[in-house]
């Protein structure tokens, strides 16, 4: 397996806020990442430098071989943002055909390729219904529809379950596993612990730096709970107590 | 294209916000409609003037005049509280020879009515005493010279004879541009045209860029294969369209409605309100990365719009110290106000005013340059 994301060194501050510190990462062909931690701990941002959207201080990332930021490696990437950034005035259709528009998706397969990803978020029967009448939750599945939408071998999600409800969760964790067996590349953010147990890797991030890098069964069993939750407190009460030193 | 994807798109917000549309297209037509009525109305404005005292030949003279509604008063009061009393423009008083006139002057242009109209009138009744002095002394002459020798006659009235017509000069008043009539408002209709399509293209298509960078929405654009110049051509090209409508409507509307006459192309007209589009669309967008709100877009106003007004040509500039008619060619509308008098006033054509063409499609072009520059702040490449 080839590395299709590389993270060579890579630091980003915020002013004094150091946001990412030294992060060195290879992310391989296929792979289903998560990538957890506590608000404000850089998954953002981490996601953000790997897009080339943000000048990092130092470090180098490389996607599918090419340094970023890259405009062509963009259009390999289905990207879904934290905050939902929809054409509130335009419809859940409309909306699609825009992004794909951007992506440069070509006209017939478009029709097939929007009733794929608005099955795959239920909302197939609300497309032609205005942004603006959409509910966070609806909203929130539109974003994943778009990232969706392009087939992109690499695909990012930032948070992509938060306001959606469990039944659908369910059913957005199962289309990920069948993305990840056709062979896609993925990287969830999450705060909802439970979530990664689906994933073949847990990047655990905290204090800008990856604290735990692992399959989450091999983390459970290393730090000798039964939930990734768990691991977590546990991994936060070793870094208080070392900070503590 | 992506470029018309995006263009699609920004025309389809517009064509469903009932508001916007309305803003576009008839907030310009209410503008130079009220002030149409308000100028033109300016023009017939008559004052009303209090006399005291005022001598029967000069007050012949003043009924007469149609701008001056006279009021006699004939009381021990003050001259302002009479002013107040009577709601006078002004007070004429008379002592003897010598006349007074106090004004009101808390609305100057009541004022100017006053003082024109008066004057004329003072002027009239003295023309008239003085005639009626000549004719008398011609009298007392041609008795003086009747009572001569015949031979003596002759020879006076060969010399006068020779002069009798030569001293009267006469003067009728020719206009190029309008008429004895023009208003203060087809003074300044012309830039005004131009000024309204400046502005509410700055307007929107600021708020819309910034409505993009507020949601999210520009960050997500640039996330994708776009490249910087293919979202700015976008946005130039929809809200170029939208102005281009807009030009048409609202110089339709100034030529056929309000009866503003051009004497040069309406086509010259269109493409110097179109440049002037340009500038102001690429000014609204460079703008809106300044501002974090529509609230600090709408500050800008003040600094980078109202100015534009004041030297557009509205006003006459030419008093003003060197320094600011320096100053005044930073602004776009100083060119454009230029090439729409020049073209609506004088019958100007392309030649004439091609260099405040230039002048303006330079403004845009490095507008829209920075603009592409500026969302490197997103993404680099």
């Amino acid at each position: 397996m080839t590395n299709v994301i590389t993270l060579e060194k890579v630091s980003k501050s915020f002013g004094q806020n150091h946001v990412l510190k030294n992060i060195s990462l290879q992310i391989k062909n296929g792979q289903l990442i998560g990538l957890i931690g506590p608000s404000g701990t850089g998954k953002t941002t981490m996601i953000a430098a790997i897009l080339g959207m943000i000048k990092l201080d130092s470090g180098k990332i490389t996607v599918l071989d090419k340094s970023m930021p890259n405009r062509e490696v963009l259009g390999k990437i289905g990207y879904m943002a934290q905050s939902d950034a929809l054409y509130t005035s335009l419809s859940g259709r409309e909306n699609l055909r825009f992004f794909a528009g951007l992506m440069k998706q070509p006209g017939e397969i478009l029709r097939d390729q929007i009733k794929r990803v608005s099955e795959i978020v239920d909302l197939q029967d609300s497309l032609d219904i205005r942004v603006s009448n959409y509910s966070g939750g609806m909203k929130r599945r539109l974003s994943l529809a778009i990232a969706l939408l392009a087939n992109s071998p690499i695909i990012l999600l930032d948070e992509p379950t938060v306001g959606i409800d469990p039944e659908l969760r369910v059913q957005v964790w199962a289309e990920l596993r069948k993305l990840h067996k056709s062979g896609k590349t993925i990287i969830v953010t999450t705060h909802v612990m439970d979530e990664v147990e689906h994933v073949d890797r847990v990047l655990m991030l905290r204090n800008g730096q990856i604290i735990a890098d692992d399959l989450p069964q091999k983390l459970e069993s290393d730090y000798k709970v039964n939930s990734i939750e768990k691991v977590f407190i546990k991994t936060g009460e070793k870094n208080a107590h070392s900070s503590d030193l | 294209m992506r470029t018309l994807v995006i263009f699609e798109r920004i025309l389809k917000e517009p064509s469903r916000d009932k508001r916007t549309l309305a803003l576009v297209f008839l907030a310009p037509l209410l503008v130079l409609g009220l002030l149409y009525l308000i100028l033109q109305s300016n023009t017939n404005l008559s004052a009303r003037l209090g006399t005291e005292n005022v001598s029967p030949n000069l007050m012949k003279q003043l009924k007469k005049n149609s701008k001056i509604n006279l009021v006699a008063i004939n009381n021990k009061r003050s001259i302002s509280r009479n002013l107040k009393k009577y709601h006078l423009a002004a007070l004429l008083k008379q002592k003897n020879q010598k006349l007074t006139v106090t004004y009101q002057n808390a609305d100057t242009s009541l004022t100017a009515v006053v003082k024109e109209n008066l004057v004329k009138s003072i002027t009239k009744d003295q023309i008239k005493s003085i005639k009626s002095k000549i004719n008398q002394s011609q009298q007392e002459l041609n008795s003086v010279i009747k009572s001569l020798p015949t031979t003596e006659q002759k020879a006076i009235e060969s010399k006068l004879g020779s002069k009798k017509n030569g001293n009267s000069l006469s003067l009728s008043e020719k206009y190029i541009y309008g008429n004895a009539n023009s208003s203060l408002f087809t003074a300044i209709a012309p830039v005004l045209v131009g000024f309204l399509v400046f502005f509410f293209v700055f307007l929107i298509s600021g708020v819309s860029l910034l409505q993009e960078r507020t949601t999210g929405t520009l960050g997500r654009l640039l996330t994708s294969p776009v490249k910087r110049q293919e979202i700015i051509a976008g946005y130039v090209g929809a809200y170029g369209l939208l102005a281009i409508l807009q030009t048409i409507v609202v110089v339709i509307y100034a030529i056929y409605v309000l009866g503003i006459n051009s004497r040069g192309s309406i086509w010259l007209v269109m493409l110097i309100n179109l440049l002037l589009a340009l500038v102001a669309l690429s000014m609204g967008l460079l703008v809106s990365t300044l501002a974090s709100s529509e609230f600090q877009m709408i500050q800008f106003i003040p600094i980078l719009i109202v100015p534009q007004v004041f030297f557009s040509g509205m006003f006459n500039l030419s008093d003003m110290n060197s320094f600011w008619r320096i100053f005044a060619h930073i602004f776009p509308m100083y060119y454009g106000g230029d090439a729409l008098i020049d073209v609506i006033k004088k019958g100007a054509g392309i030649e004439n005013i091609g260099i405040d063409l230039l002048i303006l499609a330079a403004f845009a072009v490095i507008l829209i340059s920075i603009n592409i520059i500026g969302l490197r702040r997103y993404r680099r490449v």
